[in-house]
């Protein structure tokens, strides 16, 4: 029971550090008995579960990590995304790659003898690029029903992410975690008429914020001990 | 080591738990809430014995759609016609009291995606109108732009 207080206390400390932003609240310390550069590779979990629940929505994902120091990460999320949804007046689909690139901030206060624990934030630059067509669509008004298809079309996009999670060692070098996120379309190349529903690495489009989330299973190479 | 185990399930445990209380939170109903279709919005001034009134007895149809009114003996100083997306032409019967007029509008349309909820819709650039002078004087293109909203397009002269 100690324990559990203990660790919920913990957790509401990362939290509101999480919140707050404020990474000055621990101040870094130096730590001379272990090095923090590691590579790792991950998987994102959350896309095949959903992809089994809707075989209309597959995302497989990778994130490949390279920690520079006791705070920063660098991070690259490559995949590959496909799409296709249907209503009573238009089908679409699309299909593509994309890469994810930018850093991790851990706002944990570091241990002289830490795990590969993480606490922070995120920030991201994608850029996807990915076919979309519209097979059919159908407006109907005074005149009658009318329709017509939109062909398959190359189409690259570019959008920022903000994101915010937790990561936990759960075995020796392993690690899973989740990341809450949040993502805003910059510019897409199909212009306003043929506006993508749904970009591979960024989700649904729509005005604003759009949230994300993953839930990710990641193995650590640590690279080297300082002595 | 098993103090170390627990506290990392307990976090997994906690943080699965959450973030899936924050992703259920972000899921919203989707529903289409926008004004998809674009009308073309025509003024009528009355400019003869009625002058400074609305125009009585108002009655609109399209040529080909003649069961199908859109206006009917109506009191009104602003009307909505409804251009056809598979044509580049549309024609409408304005009858006035007991006389007929005929308009034509040329356009073209494009194509846009509106929104994930609403699909698809169109926009109109008017090209060339053209009318009968039964009652209607003269027609004026104010906006050759038709997007969906109250923007006004054609002003009609009785």
């Amino acid at each position: 029971m100690m324990k559990l207080t203990r660790a919920m206390k913990r957790i509401s400390v990362l939290f509101i550090s999480l919140l707050l932003l404020s990474g000055s609240l621990y101040p870094q310390e130096a730590d001379t008995t272990r090095s923090y550069r590691d590579l790792s590779f991950g998987v994102e979990l959350s896309g095949p579960v959903i992809y089994s629940l809707d075989s209309n929505n597959m995302n497989i994902e990778l994130r490949l990590s390279h920690r520079i120091n006791q705070k920063y990460y660098a991070v690259a999320e490559p995949g590959i995304s496909r799409f296709s949804y249907s209503q009573y007046n238009y089908d679409y689909r699309s299909s593509g790659i994309f890469v994810r690139m930018g850093i991790d901030i851990n706002l944990m206060k570091p241990k002289v003898k830490p795990g590969n624990h993480f606490a922070g934030l995120g920030l991201r630059y994608g850029i996807s690029v990915f076919n979309q067509e519209t097979p059919l669509a159908t407006v109907s008004n005074y005149w009658g029903d009318y329709s017509f298809t939109r062909e398959r079309k190359l189409v690259h996009a570019h959008f920022l992410e903000v994101s915010g999670g937790v990561r936990a060692e759960l075995f020796r070098n392993v690690i899973i975690g989740w990341t809450v996120r949040g993502r805003i379309l910059v510019y897409q190349s199909a212009g306003r008429s043929n506006k993508p529903i749904n970009i591979p690495g960024m989700g649904t489009t729509g005005s604003g914020l759009q949230p994300g989330f993953s839930y990710h299973l990641i193995y650590v190479i640590p690279l080297k001990e300082k002595k | 080591m098993i103090n170390h185990f627990d506290e990392a399930i307990f976090w997994v445990i906690t943080s699965l738990l959450i973030g899936l209380i924050l992703s259920l939170g972000s899921c919203t109903s989707e529903k289409c809430e926008e004004e998809t279709e674009a009308y073309l919005n025509m003024t009528i001034q009355v400019t003869d014995s009625e002058a400074g009134t609305k125009p009585d007895s108002i009655t609109i149809w399209g040529v080909g759609h003649e069961a199908d009114l859109l206006y009917d003996t109506a009191t009104v100083s602003i009307v909505k016609l409804p251009l056809d997306p598979s044509s580049g032409q549309v024609d409408f019967v304005i009858r006035r009291g007991s006389e007929e007029d005929l308009l034509t509008i040329k356009y073209r349309s494009e194509g846009r995606f509106i929104s994930k909820p609403c699909g698809y819709g169109f926009i109109y650039f008017i090209t060339e109108v053209n009318h009968t002078t039964s009652r209607i004087e003269n027609i004026l293109i104010i906006n050759d732009e038709v997007n969906p909203g109250d923007e006004e397009n054609l002003r009609t002269f009785y």
